[in-house]
């Protein structure tokens, strides 16, 4: 796209040095932080929210004639492709988000992937990491439903689009969902 | 009879006399020996009994919970990198804030100097509970985007730096005291000096009660024939205030002295001091009370107290000795007065040079005015922040614990709501002599996010009363629209379905007729579904809310995230269910989000004391509308803005700005409302009278104007709603709504959910389609909306 080689090197540099000047993640023991919510999770909705928003429209419609011809996809790549230049900010906060996680600090990874969003709310890569960290916190249906938003602001990135339904489809599997993993692989396929 | 009972008296009395006599001279002899003895014992023991009382109860409390912290309340901290829409003004509010002094050379921390394109400042810090952000000294450089780069003072580029987050409040233990617990060491050497010098001379020599200050105060009493000097030293005064506040007796008096002994005897001169820093009591912000110096350094001069000059902590330890009578703001005169005495004892006893002296004495008194403090400056958003909390927290941990609490507030972003809301209220009620009491309230939210950036109860931004944001619940009267449309949309109607726009009434239960209608009192026969709720037509709605059925209706209500019962009266359909502004923003924030249902949320982090997390609370949604669906609302409430109710928009935002919106206008015109949104800011705005009596305006011409002026003054993010895979955009004709061609005549470019076309063929579509293909369609009509 639209990185060339040098500057994804200079990234992955810049990365390097961000990831050393960045914050440890403490070591110290911690106590459990309680998660708060409001009434808005507290209600469930009554009506059973859509698990595939992309491809299940609440009106009765045939099923889309599958991505590539509904979007233009980009070809497959191997590295990541940002659809967007990341800023250094936030390659940081992702970068600190992954060291926190390495380390087993979820918390920690969660609170520098909300700050990435604040910077960039549209940036896949912030939801899908933010989606992995809920998952690895066993909060499935917040994994899923940030997956989800991943998917809603990925579109026409086949990329991360394909990354974000097989992240999905592991969200649901450890959920002890088989059919809706095997539905979410299908899609992810789709890429 | 008589001589004979005297006889027996004059008898029985020698008797009686001589009784006294051997008792008294009996008792004369235990006194002064026995009895003397045991009461003197008796009251030794008692005297030791009550010292070791006291000497427990002083103990334990000084070195138990000695006060009760309030919570204190944080703005979101403003984060700092290159390519933030952040503006040097805007900076500049939030450096304000925090009490940054403005100079030329940025040295020491809490300092910033100011270019046309460039700031150089020294951040103070914070101990963040995810990391400790350090003290730095950064170069900062603007262009008209905002902020283009940002580098340490050594040239280093900086990723990202946080800045210390805004104090904006407090939760107040019952006695209203609120303090900022400082540590000895945070106390400018200068602050002590003066403190002894003006207050207790010999405070490091004494044992916790000082003969010769009493006697100089005596003397000074004497010469001077007045009270003017009390022998209380800073021991007594700290017994006094710590312990025996409520009491003001000669008992009091008495138990003073020898518990200020007492308190000498079991700590160092420092652990004294320091509790009294912090006890000192030093003025009153209402039912607020000030405690401690450091506390005291924010409240009259916006500064930590570690910035403070020589000439700040010497009037700080003057007004000790009268908190009310030296207030600075109230009798700027006597204080400094009593400033300029505390600074030449300074001088007199060697603790300042003469040129010290005569720099501080020139100096003016620098203290800010109250209206520019934050701390208490947003009471509706705290408010908000309080209710939130209490479902999770006790009164008393959050007013005694020292508890900190981070939100979401962007002082930046309160700002430009106030001025615009307090704005156009002026000029609304210059324009309409008829409204003189037009009220106010508004919410600003993160649409991507959810969170709460600034909340408005009142026109007075700053009054603690009746908090309309979130308890004045006003008919929404067609912001209630969407949810109508919303509604049709899911059950397979299409932005190009005809929708009846005929004269309607309905027959009741209760007998009554209802009968809407619209706003210009015509009706328009037939029109598309998106120009009904473009021109907000309330015929056509009302019929189509009946179609698509009333329970249905709420059931979307509900999924956009309305909380309240609501009742399924026909007249819900044009708004009559009255909600909160906050309730609004709740709703259309689902909108924004593209279906996915949002708490708003104003808190992020409660942490302890010592900064360890308690609890977080975490971005969290929940689809609940499917993308679609929600796609085609969208599309029409942009076409509200662009040409519908609210295209007045456009006089003020940029063409290549998308926005979405609806304006709202309750029954008789009590109610102006306007909510909407862009990329990355929802508002809604009420205006109205709290008589509900009519107003001259309607949304648009009210409520709208306070929108656009307050999104105007934003970094706006244009709307842009990624299309979903299954989404096709396809020309129709916009008078019958049937399938077309971009050549054809009255043509527009509408989305539909894959197999929803129209079926029906305008009379040049079968032509220009095969000249036509989908992909330059759409390009063709995404240029449009640039153009």
């Amino acid at each position: 796209m639209r990185l060339s080689t040098p500057r994804l090197l200079l990234t992955g540099v810049f990365v390097a040095m961000m990831a050393g000047c960045s914050i440890a993640p403490s070591q110290a023991p911690r106590a459990p932080v309680e998660d708060r919510g409001t009434e808005a999770e507290a209600r469930p909705s009554p009506r059973p929210a859509p698990q595939e928003p992309a491809s299940e429209p609440a009106v009765a419609t045939p099923l889309p004639d599958s991505g590539p011809s509904a979007t233009p996809s980009p070809s497959p790549a191997p590295a990541p492709q940002p659809q967007t230049q990341q800023s250094p900010a936030v390659v940081a906060l992702l970068s600190d988000a992954e060291q926190s996680r390495d380390a087993g600090d979820y918390r920690a990874a969660q609170g520098s992937l909300q700050r990435a969003q604040r910077i960039a709310p549209r940036d896949p890569e912030v939801y899908y990491s933010l989606a992995a960290t809920h998952m690895e916190l066993e909060d499935y249906d917040l994994a899923e439903q940030v997956a989800l938003k991943g998917v809603s602001v990925a579109q026409g990135n086949a990329y991360q689009l394909r990354r974000l339904w097989q992240l999905l489809a592991k969200i649901r599997l450890r959920a002890g969902d088989p059919e809706g993993s095997r539905q979410a692989e299908l899609k992810a396929n789709q890429y | 009879m008589a001589s004979k009972k005297s006889t027996q008296t004059a008898k029985r009395k020698p008797v009686k006399r001589r009784n006294r006599n051997s008792s008294r001279k009996n008792n004369r002899g235990f006194i002064s020996k026995a009895t003397l003895f045991k009461i003197l014992f008796t009251l030794l023991v008692l005297l030791g009994l009550l010292l070791l009382f006291l000497d427990v109860q002083i103990r334990h409390q000084f070195e138990g919970k000695r006060w009760a912290v309030p919570a204190k309340v944080y703005a979101r901290p403003l984060e700092l990198y290159a390519g933030s829409p952040l503006s040097i003004n805007d900076l500049k509010v939030e450096l304000r804030g925090l009490g940054y002094q403005f100079v030329s050379k940025a040295s020491k921390p809490g300092q910033a100097a100011f270019s046309a394109s460039r700031a150089i400042i020294s951040t103070r810090g914070f101990n963040f509970t995810d990391g400790k952000e350090p003290p730095r000294r950064m170069v900062l450089d603007f262009n008209r985007q905002g902020l283009s780069s940002i580098s340490d003072y050594q040239g280093n580029e900086l990723a990202l730096v946080r800045l210390e987050p805004v104090l904006i409040g407090g939760i107040y233990p019952l006695n209203n005291e609120d303090r900022d617990l400082i540590q000895l060491q945070d106390a400018p050497p200068a602050l002590i000096d003066a403190l002894i010098a003006i207050e207790d001379r010999d405070f490091y020599d004494h044992h916790g009660i000082s003969p010769k200050g009493i006697a100089r105060a005596m003397v000074a009493n004497i010469k001077a024939g007045a009270f003017v000097q009390g022998g209380s030293t800073l021991t007594q005064q700290l017994i006094k205030n710590f312990y025996l506040t409520s009491d003001r007796t000669l008992i009091r008096k008495l138990l003073e002295m020898p518990m200020a002994m007492l308190l000498e005897l079991h700590y160092s001169k420092d652990e004294i001091l320091e509790a009294y820093l912090n006890e000192v009591y030093l003025g009153q912000d209402g039912a607020r009370a000030i405690h401690g110096f450091g506390l005291g350094a924010h409240y009259f001069f916006a500064q930590p107290i570690q910035e403070l000059k020589l000439h700040q902590v010497a009037l700080l330890a003057g007004m000790v000795k009268g908190p009310s009578y030296y207030d600075p703001r109230r009798h700027p005169e006597r204080a400094k007065k009593r400033r300029d005495l505390v600074l030449r004892v300074l001088r007199d006893q060697g603790e300042i040079t003469q040129e010290q002296y005569q720099q501080a004495i020139s100096a003016d008194l620098d203290v800010v005015k109250k209206g520019t403090l934050l701390k208490e400056a947003y009471p509706a958003f705290l408010d908000l922040v309080k209710r939130q909390l209490r479902r999770h927290y006790r009164d008393e941990d959050l007013s005694s614990e020292g508890l900190r609490v981070f939100t979401s507030l962007d002082p930046i972003v309160q700002k430009a709501a106030e001025e615009s809301l307090t704005q156009t209220i002026s000029q609304l009620e210059q324009a309409y002599q008829k409204v003189d009491k037009l009220q106010g309230s508004m919410v600003v939210t993160d649409p991507q996010t959810g969170e709460v950036l600034s909340v408005i109860g009142d026109r007075n931004t700053r009054y603690k009363g009746f908090n309309r944001a979130l308890d004045a619940r006003r008919p929404i009267g067609s912001l209630v629209k969407p949810a109508v449309y919303l509604t049709a949309l899911e059950q397979g109607y299409t932005l190009s379905t005809r929708l009846d726009d005929s004269p309607y009434s309905l027959s009741q239960p209760n007998g009554q007729t209802w009968k809407p209608q619209n706003f210009d009192k015509r009706s328009h026969s037939e029109v598309t579904l998106i120009e009904g709720l473009t021109h907000s037509y309330n015929i056509s709605t009302a019929r189509l809310g009946m179609e698509v059925g009333l329970e249905n209706v709420i059931d979307t209500l509900v999924r956009l995230g309305v909380r309240r019962k609501l009742d399924p009266y026909p007249s819900l359909l044009l708004g009559a269910q009255g909600l909160s502004p906050l309730e609004v923003a709740t709703m259309y924030q689902t909108i924004a989000a593209n279906g996915f249902q949002m708490p708003a949320r104003a808190i992020r982090t409660v942490t302890d004391s010592d900064g360890n997390a308690l609890s977080s609370y975490p971005f969290q949604l929940k689809q609940t509308v499917a993308a679609e669906d929600i796609y085609l609302l969208q599309t029409a409430m942009q076409e509200v803005a662009r040409s519908g109710t609210a295209a007045s928009i456009y006089r003020s935002l940029p063409g290549s700005i998308n926005v979405a919106g609806k304006t709202g206008t309750s029954d008789d015109q009590r109610d102006s409302w306007f909510a909407g949104f862009s990329n990355n800011r929802l508002a809604v705005v009420w205006l109205g009278q709290d008589d509900n009596s009519p107003l001259p305006f309607t949304g648009s011409g009210g409520a709208l104007r306070t929108w656009t002026q307050f999104m105007a003054s934003q970094p706006l993010e244009s709307f842009h709603a990624p299309t979903p895979e299954n989404i096709e955009w396809l020309w129709v004709n916009e008078d019958n709504g049937y399938l077309s061609a971009a050549q054809c005549e009255d043509a527009r470019q509408l989305p539909f959910i894959r197999g929803t076309a129209p079926q029906q063929t305008a009379e040049c579509y079968l032509k220009a389609d095969e000249q036509d293909d989908p992909v330059s369609r759409s390009i063709d009509w995404i240029k449009d909306w640039f153009r």
